[in-house]
């Protein structure tokens, strides 16, 4: 039907995520009104686009230029790489985190602690071990 | 500050703030937040009765990184859900971010036009295109769809239209 295909990929009215589910992470959003099938549609296909968006570019930061058919593996690592230095992705930074070891979150916990907020006190069950108090 | 409220989802790692400006979507770890500032919304709590229910399809997921990549490359298992969990939050994301477009005009729903706008705002302007492309062939679907079912409602004692029909179905 349309034979236009830009950056390889043709523009097709097919989606390969079901909509119900798009519709239910939608609705998740607080005060969203209506959601119109055309909406569905379009969040559906940018969702999708985002996951390649996503998958590639961590790729191709990670093994840049190697043109002959690789086996490579995309890890956690490249993701949270690319989170951490795309400007446009910096809503994912809580979301794909840098990984870090047990004793420095222990060690950026006490530095937040005594930072000064006693907010969280009661907060220990997430931790564990609450000796400095 | 104060205008921030802040929801939290039956899973105790993820919660979105969402102040009326600029949503912003963060985790809040157990243990993070005391919980008497927390508000659970009962809308909320009746549209998602499992946390598994935002999660996008694993199969899917997987295929369309595939897609994404050169033959033969891998992704491991965690990027894998890294890149589903990350999906989930865009929509929600850019969601929120158009009904509050949206509302800033005084709109009540969310319009095609303001996730366009708000995907480049967002800084992925590099969408846009095809996603406009998408939109044009899926409104053509939806319109030949409409006419076709009409045709058929007129034609219903005729053969030659439901045939006609059937050859136009199966050229898309």
């Amino acid at each position: 039907m349309a034979e236009q295909g830009k950056q390889g990929r043709t523009p097709s009215s097919d989606t390969f995520l079901p909509l119900s589910r798009v519709r239910t992470i939608m609705k998740s959003s607080m005060d969203t009104g209506l959601i119109t099938n055309e909406v569905l549609f379009l969040m559906t296909k940018c969702t999708e686009m985002f996951v390649q968006h996503l998958a590639s570019e961590a790729y191709k930061d990670s093994f840049p230029a190697s043109k002959q058919p690789s086996s490579d593996t995309l890890k956690y690592d490249h993701l949270s790489q690319l989170v951490n230095k795309s400007k446009n992705l910096e809503f994912l930074l809580q979301i794909v985190p840098e990984k870090i070891r047990v004793h420095e979150f222990q060690e950026m916990l006490r530095l937040n602690r005594s930072g000064g907020s006693d907010e969280d006190d009661d907060s220990g069950s997430g931790s564990g071990s609450e000796s400095d108090e | 500050m104060g205008q921030k409220e802040i929801f939290i989802l039956p899973c105790p790692t993820l919660a979105f703030t969402i102040t009326s400006k600029t949503p912003t979507i963060c985790v809040i770890y157990a243990g993070s937040v005391s919980g008497n500032n927390l508000r659970f919304p009962d809308k909320l709590r009746n549209m998602v009765e499992r946390i598994e229910d935002l999660n996008l399809p694993n199969a899917v997921i997987a295929r369309l990184i595939k897609e994404s990549l050169p033959d033969g490359a891998n992704v491991s298992k965690e990027a894998r859900a890294a890149i589903a969990r990350a999906a989930s939050v865009f929509a929600i994301f850019v969601t929120s971010s158009s009904t509050a477009l949206a509302h800033k005009q005084n709109h009540k729903t969310i319009t095609a036009k303001d996730i366009l706008q708000t995907l480049s705002e967002l800084d992925f302007e590099s969408f846009v295109p095809s996603l406009t492309q998408d939109l044009e062939v899926y409104r053509k679907m939806v319109k030949d769809k409409k006419e076709s079912k009409a045709n058929k409602k007129d034609a219903s004692t005729s053969e030659k239209a439901s045939s006609s029909v059937a050859t136009e179905e199966a050229a898309e």
